[in-house]
């Protein structure tokens, strides 16, 4: 699982040769907060802590930090299930996505996920107070420095979904908020 | 873990006489009336009054005396018996006591002090664990012995919030199982961490195998000791009500922290309030109750107000500037958590506004997130 999520292929070694099958896909999953799966609800839940922690374990934390984006979820409420407003079409959601991706297309990558390193630095230009919140996140603790820089991704697309030209506070808020059930799945690895 | 003194004869044979296996109410009669040294002896040769079958006759041996004595220099484990000087007066008088003690720590931080017993279910909601660490920590500051039973869940918060707490009171534990029996890394540091600032108590001698109905048994003790039971979380039929019915017989004063009504963990506790047990709001509900129940014992000194804490401040603390998003994102926030997009909808703003707000909120003190859940602080 480690190699399609990391290098996009899977790669089959035999005597004969190696075959390098493309694999670029985006994964999306879904996992209960604990065994009974009503641990985010308070009050329903009646697993154990130890019992909560045996069953996230079974995801390995390689494979969990490689998810850019975790939020928690609450149960839907019954009146969206019987029909509530309805959010954006599909179709408005995917001419906003191509929007983005071209901007993304113009630094040179599909996605803003295969930005490397340097190329945040040059491509995203952070406002004050966007660049004051990421640090006194780093000096409280809460903000790794390998968070910092999947936070400035995630906030650089808001920012091009929204058609900013740079990324503001809201938009490194609302990336760190995207992230924030991270910490319920990777146990003391922060952001 | 404090060294122990040398034991006495009595304290020996005491300790022998509690690791025999006999239950609470036999190992009484044998005290009764004998003396621990003189008990020992007569069951050993079969003549003991309450052991007429002889059914402790073969385990009245020498390597039995030996053992129990070894173990407890190794774990630095002190021996009460009930009588002697050393037993704590506050559990003496009790109709059920113990007739042997074992404990590590201070036993002496029991008299002279309110004690407020809280407990509750293992499998705690995050609300309970709270509500739990919360009272453990202002009973503390208020010069209230916090008394529980070291178990996971409402158990542990209490006695963390107790010894978080700065300049706080002791607490105190008592184990349903030997004072060495080994549990988790972390349960056994706050053991530790307890004994260091109080005591923890245990009518099992170590390096004995404990039974399940020590638990149920235990919780006599903790009533015995309470002025006041408070029930953080109880599941319909939990083992917290088996401390509910010991405070009972003894005229205890109960108390039950209000739950959901939806919530399984509040299920014993709202039933508690139906029947009768006053409801704990705060603290002070608490103290109010602890000045009822000692107010004909001059020995007990009363607990310790800190003016300005507790009912006051429930009507959070308003009066801050803060801008208009971030106020209604702040009204959006409940005492029970919710997920971004419920805040979101609640507060009828954008995503990245309310992303931004929450920052703000959480660093002013005025919102609580924890892995993606949204909560308004407890105080």
């Amino acid at each position: 699982m480690r190699q399609p999520l990391e290098e996009h292929v899977v790669r089959v070694r035999r005597a004969r040769g190696a075959v390098d099958f493309p694999a670029r896909f985006l994964l999306v999953g879904a996992m209960n907060p604990c065994p009974c799966g009503e641990g985010g609800l308070p009050g329903a839940c009646r697993c154990s802590d130890v019992m909560r922690r045996r069953y996230l374990r079974r995801l390995s934390a390689p494979l969990l930090d490689r998810f850019d984006l975790a939020i928690a979820l609450g149960r839907p409420d019954v009146e969206d299930l019987l029909g509530g407003p309805p959010g954006d079409s599909s179709a408005e959601v995917a001419a906003r996505v191509r929007r983005a991706r071209a901007v993304a297309h113009g630094r040179g990558v599909r996605c803003n996920a295969e930005l490397p390193v340097e190329g945040i630095e040059d491509r995203s230009t952070l406002s004050a107070d966007a660049a004051a919140l990421l640090e006194r996140r780093l000096r409280s603790g809460t903000l790794s420095a390998r968070g910092l820089h999947r936070v400035r991704r995630v906030a650089l697309t808001i920012a091009d979904l929204d058609g900013a030209s740079g990324v503001d506070e809201r938009q490194v808020a609302e990336a760190l908020q995207l992230r924030a059930a991270r910490a319920a799945l990777v146990s003391g690895a922060g952001l | 873990m404090t060294a122990s003194s040398p034991l006495t004869d009595d304290q020996r044979y005491g300790a022998a006489l509690a690791a025999l296996g006999a239950s609470p109410g036999t190992l009484r009669r044998f005290l009764d009336g004998y003396g621990a040294t003189a008990a020992w002896e007569a069951i050993a040769r079969g003549r003991h009054r309450a052991d007429p079958q002889r059914r402790y006759r073969d385990k009245a041996v020498p390597e039995t005396l030996d053992r129990v004595v070894a173990m407890c220099a190794r774990s630095g484990v002190s021996v009460m018996v009930l009588g002697l000087p050393g037993y704590p007066p506050a559990l003496a008088s009790d109709r059920q006591a113990p007739a042997v003690l074992f404990s590590t720590g201070d036993v002496s931080v029991l008299e002279g002090r309110p004690r407020v017993a809280v407990v509750g279910t293992r499998s705690a909601t995050p609300y309970g664990l709270g509500m739990a660490s919360e009272l453990g920590r202002d009973l503390a500051r208020a010069g209230v012995v916090v008394v529980s039973g070291v178990a996971l869940g409402v158990d542990s918060a209490a006695h963390a919030g107790a010894l978080g707490s700065e300049g706080g009171g002791p607490t105190v534990g008592v184990l349903g199982a030997p004072l060495d029996a080994s549990t988790t890394r972390a349960q056994m540091a706050l053991r530790d961490a307890i004994a260091a600032r109080g005591a923890v108590l245990s009518e099992i001698p170590p390096g004995v195998h404990s039974a399940r109905w020590w638990f149920a048994v235990r919780n006599r003790v903790m009533a015995a000791l309470a002025h006041v039971v408070v029930v953080v979380e109880c599941h319909q039929r939990g083992g917290s009500l088996h401390t509910v019915a010991a405070a009972l017989a003894r005229d205890v004063t109960i108390m039950a922290v209000p739950g959901s009504v939806r919530s399984s963990a509040s299920a014993g506790t709202n039933r508690l309030l139906v029947e009768g047990a006053a409801p704990v709001r705060d603290v002070d509900d608490v103290l109010t109750a602890v000045e009822l129940a000692i107010v004909a014992r001059p020995e007990v000194s009363p607990p310790q107000r800190t003016p300005g804490e507790g009912r006051s401040v429930a009507s959070d603390g308003t009066g801050r500037s803060l801008g208009a998003v971030p106020n209604r994102v702040r009204r959006a926030l409940d005492q029970d958590p919710a997920t971004l997009e419920v805040v979101v909808r609640r507060s009828g703003l954008p995503l990245g506004d309310v992303s931004l707000a929450l920052e703000h909120l959480a660093e002013a003190g005025l919102a609580v997130g924890e892995r993606g859940w949204w909560s308004r602080p407890r105080r």
